[in-house]
């Protein structure tokens, strides 16, 4: 073959791949979709000319790897088809020589041609082109190297291609190119559907894979080594014969395959119509734009921070190191003008706690110009104008308010206690934490036959004295509820007391006008102390010169019981002018005071019991005397009238204090063991705990809601007790402190309930064990409880 | 044998184990469902038992014993209760059940019966009349009711608080009696005879004489009282009496038939309250109960407090076992506590039985049975329990009209309890037959 003729032939050849012929270029295009998804996934038209060399040589690597893997599947025809690519290369260099020269011409003519096509669609195609003349290098770099690893060929109408590179032109005139406009996966026309799995897979099966039908595409028969050397002689077209693996089939390369081929192995750029010799399009302008072109992001190489900086901070940090730099506070800003609004200069000028003005509102549907339909009020229209929407009124006036307030409004913050009433009430402790308090009933005294006035534990503890209106006094044990002993006396009991010395053995008994001291001769106590309590008053003491004064004689007389009484258990009897209510011992045994409600000027009466002697303490009581008592330390008498509490020294002889009480009719006082408190139960339901040095301001406590008939205190545990007519006995914690300052510690604990009603009476009266946490209450139903 | 674990059915591993052996079962662990009481594991072990030996077809309703408590409920909520899981291996003690004592019969007195103790055949009673009567238990037994009554003792000059049986073997029968008039008496009682006779008076408590306890060699005698003091008298005529006028008191006794007047051998004084119940732990051992709320155990030999359990309330009575050798109090409140003496330091419950509702002024403990005792309360019941069932007694004895003040099983074969309501009820704690 002479080289002209060849070179004829090539430029022949050349005319075709270059004047564009529809096969050719359909071609390059289609292979594409043989790729794997990663050639699709290159980026479209951002492509730059860096990215195409990369490319090309990813490309080429890729290509290399599908030769391998057809190395695998048919190794002899591979080695075929390298050495006839072999045998071409050179011719093929010269071609490659002559078709530059060619393609020079044709290049510029073709981009005459677009560049007039470009200009009918927009103004920036002249920017547009290149770029898109690239990607097509690009495609038709891996359209090869698709082809090399698939080796399929196909065939597509022209006027496909045509019609795709107008839908490329159309959408990049819009500015945007569209990045699926060359893919043409969805065209893919697939014979076998066996997907992207190796061909060997199917290398042990008559059949090669499954055409779209599902049905199995057989293995065309191939000849054996004899008929492919044969082959290998006869055929012209041998060594440009290729085998596809998926078809099954021989495909001869076309010319410009070849030439494909052979520039990708001469790393030329694989298209055959590329020009090298194209002339320069400037496709950036040299004049500095304001707003760069690209959203490139900045290579890598924009962020290294030059060496010299690196030194010079290096340097620097070490002068700072040694100190040899040296930064002088910045001399503070003479103060001339303040700021304001800042809050700083605020609390400087002695404006402190800013406080900002309140939030406004949010604005809502009523402030909305174009709302939902659904929020809009029935039957209205969306508002044509600003000015018509609802809440436009109210908004400029509020606006205007607003700005009125904080130009003008001094703010100041109030102080809002936010407590809930649960938060004031103090914390109670569990009553369980407070025990031993009594809290069930556990005896009960039964006997008498009327109403009980009174009882008296004797101090041992053992058994208690009770005084009926059925005109006995009875001995009780305590352990068991047993009446020991009952005495018959001539009136109702108003009032029982036991001497609290232990060298006698005395009950105090008041009966109507007759106060009446009983031993009664049990064996409940040490025989001695009886016998002893007998010879004490067996004979009237001397008297001595001491005269009786008038006014005490006229209301008082003592006596020695008659024989018959003595036999009783009397022992001395106080006669008295009129009825008494009460007696109260002192806590030595010796002196004791009786009270006398109607006896106007002489209500209260102090005796002393060793001597016989009678005493009125006071020239004048004013209002009625309800209770007296001794304070149980020191010598001082508490005087109870219905509003008021005195408290005398009797020692001195003069009122140490005159409490108001807050109550309107006091009926009983019991004092606290420790002598600074004393508690004051009234007929008007109140109960008033008092302290000696703070009588002004009694802790009330509203327990009840009737009468409060007795209260009283224990003498070793922090109890108190009290009883109300409407049959409840209220147990309270009361625990006092030696801190002054301290308040009581006041908790009613339990509220005991077991009295029946007589008479509109319930508990009428109540005292505490000795030593142990019992109560026991007497009551109008005629008995006794204990309450443990 | 393998668990299922059943949301409403679970099973569990029990291994039946009994002290009984005419019950015994072979050791093999069986699986019951949790949810079985008292009555379903009767059959499940009857069944078990019948399966050994076939011979045997009348057998006894149990009672079952799992960590040391009866079971009440079901297996389920006794496991609960124990934290047990219920995948281990649950061991399961069965006793024959108790047999309910039966009512034998109702003894009226003429005023509250504040003390009794039964001897093996003999009911000594001491009532609030001052008066002490003699009761035959053999005709008691036998259901002569009232004619029963063998005689009454006019003893004291107050009423009556505790008795006491000394020697019981020889037909002269000795007892003691304590009352509120400040004195205990020791009578020598012929029972051939039926005539009684008071051998000596101890005077020295200076209030009402609450308890008085007889030591195991029957020599001595402890009584406590409202004095807060302990006394140690003997019960013979030796020590205690001036040696001086022995022979003047013996002839004055021959020639008035007065009773020796006895002066205690020991005064032990320590409580800070009265002694509500004393009882001989031991040779030389006494432990009492006081209403200070302790309780103390003294040496009688030294005079001294060997040691002392604080309670929070006050005692009002106390018994000690010899087999269990446990102490069981009664209290101002309405448990019975258990305390062993000789754990010391502090308040050591071993165990709280709460079922009476009001005070307990009377519990008294077995003296054949390890585990059993009575206690009487102001409830009105008489309650009769063992110590592994803490939270409910075996049976309550009802019939009382008002509080019980005192219980005695100081016999074996009968419960006594006497009241208020002026009855002494007698039970036979050994069923039926």
């Amino acid at each position: 073959m002479s080289e002209k003729r060849k070179r004829e032939e090539i430029s022949d050849s050349q005319k075709d791949i270059l004047s564009g012929d529809g096969e050719k270029v359909n071609y390059m295009v289609n292979i594409n979709t043989d790729d794997d998804g990663d050639s699709s996934n290159s980026e479209g038209s951002d492509i730059d000319d860096d990215d195409i060399e990369d490319v090309s040589g990813d490309e080429a690597e890729e290509s290399d790897d599908g030769e391998v893997d057809s190395l695998d599947g048919d190794y002899t025809f591979d080695d075929n088809e390298e050495e006839g690519e072999d045998d071409d290369e050179e011719e093929e260099k010269d071609d490659n020589e002559e078709r530059e020269d060619d393609n020079d011409d044709k290049n510029e003519t073709e981009n005459k041609t677009k560049v007039k096509v470009d200009a009918k669609g927009d103004g920036d195609s002249g920017i547009d082109d290149p770029s898109q003349e690239k990607l097509k290098i690009s495609k038709s770099k891996k359209n090869l190297s698709g082809k090399l690893s698939g080796l399929r060929l196909q065939t597509t109408k022209a006027d496909n291609v045509a019609s795709k590179q107008e839908n490329q032109n159309s959408s990049q005139d819009l500015g945007k190119p569209d990045e699926y406009a060359e893919d043409s996966s969805d065209e893919e026309d697939l014979r076998n559907t066996i997907g992207n799995v190796p061909v060997k897979w199917y290398d042990e099966y008559p059949h090669l894979g499954y055409d779209l039908e599902g049905k199995q595409i057989i293995k065309p028969k191939r000849g054996d080594t004899l008929d492919n050397f044969l082959n290998r002689l006869e055929n012209p077209d041998f060594d440009r014969t290729v085998f596809d693996k998926q078809t099954g089939q021989d495909v001869r390369l076309s010319d410009e395959d070849l030439a494909t081929v052979k520039s990708l192995m001469t790393n030329r750029v694989p298209s055959a119509d590329y020009d090298y010799y194209a002339p320069w399009v400037d496709h950036f302008t040299h004049e500095v734009m304001e707003m760069p072109l690209t959203g490139r992001t900045e290579s890598k190489k924009s962020f290294v921070p030059p060496k010299y900086e690196a030194t010079y901070v290096a340097k620097r940090a070490e002068q700072i190191r040694r100190g040899l730099i040296q930064y002088t506070k910045k001399k503070e800003e003479r103060y001339r003008y303040y700021n304001l609004w800042s809050d700083a200069e605020r609390t400087k000028r002695g404006i402190s706690n800013h406080l900002p003005a309140p939030k406004i509102r949010l604005p809502g549907h009523g402030e909305s110009y174009n709302p939902p339909i659904e929020y809009l009020p029935l039957g209205a229209e969306p508002p044509d104008c600003l000015r018509r929407v609802p809440g436009w009124k109210s908004f400029v006036k509020d606006r205007w308010e607003r700005c009125l307030d904080l130009y003008c409004a001094p703010r100041q913050q109030v102080m809002r206690v936010t407590a809930s009433a649960k938060d004031l009430i103090p914390e109670l402790p569990k009553p369980q934490d407070l025990r031993p308090f009594p809290t069930v009933e556990g005896l009960i005294f039964r006997g008498h036959r009327s109403i009980i006035r009174s009882i008296s534990i004797h101090p041992l503890g053992k058994f208690l004295a009770s005084g009926s209106d059925d005109q006995t006094v009875k001995i009780w044990e305590i352990s068991t509820g047993r009446c020991l002993r009952s005495f018959d006396v001539e009136a109702a009991v108003k009032c029982v007391a036991w001497n609290p010395s232990n060298k006698l053995f005395l009950l105090g008994i008041v009966l109507e006008s007759k106060v009446i001291f009983m031993n009664p001769e049990t064996y409940l106590t040490d025989k001695v102390v009886v016998q002893q309590t007998n010879s004490v008053f067996k004979e009237e003491p001397d008297q001595g010169d001491y005269i009786q004064p008038e006014r005490v004689k006229t209301a008082v007389t003592w006596r020695k019981p008659t024989g018959d009484e003595w036999a009783k258990g009397y022992r001395v009897v106080v006669d008295h002018f009129r009825s008494v209510k009460q007696i109260v011992w002192h806590k030595q045994g010796d002196y004791f005071a009786t009270v006398i409600p109607e006896g106007d000027h002489r209500s209260v009466l102090m005796h002393q019991l060793s001597r016989w002697r009678s005493q009125v303490p006071f020239n004048k009581c004013k209002g009625r005397v309800q209770t007296v008592q001794f304070h149980p330390k020191l010598p001082f008498l508490f005087v109870v009238t219905q509003g008021h509490i005195r408290v005398y020294n009797l020692q001195k002889q003069r009122m140490l204090k005159k409490v108001q009480a807050n109550s309107r009719w006091i009926s009983s006082i019991a004092i606290h063991p420790g002598g600074e408190h004393f508690l004051i139960g009234g007929y008007d339901r109140k109960l008033n705990w008092f302290e000696m040095e703070c009588t002004r301001r009694p802790h009330l406590l509203r327990y009840h809601r009737t009468a409060v008939r007795s209260v009283a205190f224990h003498r070793k545990y922090p109890l108190f007790a009290s009883a109300a007519d409407e049959g409840r006995v209220i147990i309270s914690h009361g625990m006092v402190y030696n801190d002054w300052l301290k308040d009581p510690f006041l908790v009613p604990v339990k509220e005991l309930k077991g009295h029946s009603k007589f008479e509109d009476y319930c508990v009428l009266d109540l005292t505490w064990h000795p030593y142990e946490p019992y109560l026991f209450t007497a009551g109008a139903d005629s008995t006794i409880r204990l309450w443990h | 044998m393998a668990e299922e674990q059943n949301a409403d059915n679970v099973n569990v591993l029990v291994k039946f184990i009994t002290k009984q052996e005419q019950y015994a079962v072979p050791g093999a662990s069986v699986s019951v469902q949790a949810d079985l009481n008292t009555s379903g594991l009767n059959k499940v072990i009857k069944a078990f038992i019948r399966q050994g030996s076939q011979d045997r077809i009348d057998l006894p309703s149990f009672d079952f014993v799992i960590k040391g408590q009866f079971l009440v409920g079901t297996l389920k909520q006794r496991l609960e209760d124990c934290e047990v899981s219920f995948e281990s291996l649950v061991e399961i003690e069965y006793l024959e059940r108790q047999p309910p004592p039966t009512p034998k019969d109702s003894l009226h007195h003429d005023d509250w019966v504040a003390a009794l103790q039964c001897s093996d055949k003999w009911l000594l009673t001491g009532c609030y009349d001052n008066t002490l009567h003699l009761w035959d238990v053999v005709g008691l037994a036998a259901g002569q009711g009232e004619r029963a009554h063998t005689l009454t003792i006019p003893a004291h000059r107050a009423p009556v608080k505790s008795v006491t049986w000394v020697h019981t073997d020889s037909p002269t029968k000795t007892f003691i009696s304590t009352s509120i008039d400040q004195t205990a008496v020791v009578w020598v009682w012929q029972s051939e005879t039926n005539t009684v006779e008071c051998i000596s008076e101890c005077r020295g408590h200076t209030q009402s004489v609450e308890c008085v306890a007889v030591d195991l060699k029957q020599e001595l005698f402890a009584t406590g009282s409202w004095d807060n003091m302990l006394k140690i008298w003997s019960v013979g005529e030796k020590g205690g009496q001036d040696e001086e006028d022995e022979e003047e008191q013996k002839k004055k006794r021959r020639a008035a038939k007065k009773p020796q007047k006895k002066t205690p051998i020991i005064t032990l004084a320590g409580h800070s309250e009265s002694v509500g119940g004393v009882v001989w732990t031991g040779d030389n051992e006494v432990a009492t109960a006081s209403w200070d709320h302790s309780l103390r155990v003294w040496d009688t030999e030294i005079g001294g407090v060997k040691s002392q359990i604080n309670g929070n309330n006050a005692f009002f009575t106390v018994s000690w076992s010899p087999l269990s050798r446990l102490l069981l109090t009664g209290c101002a409140d309405r448990f019975i506590r258990m305390y062993d003496p000789r754990i010391t330091d502090g308040s050591i419950v071993q165990q709280k039985f709460t079922s009476h509702t009001k005070w307990v002024p009377s519990v008294r403990w077995s003296t054949t049975k390890e585990h059993l005792f009575v206690s009487g309360g102001y409830d009105k019941l008489v309650k009769f329990w063992d110590c592994r069932s803490p939270k409910a007694p075996l049976y309550d004895l009802c019939g009382h009209q008002d509080k019980i003040l005192v219980v005695d099983w100081s016999n074996p074969s009968y419960i006594v309890s006497g009241s208020s309501d002026c009855t002494a009820k007698v039970f036979s704690s050994e069923g039926k037959q």
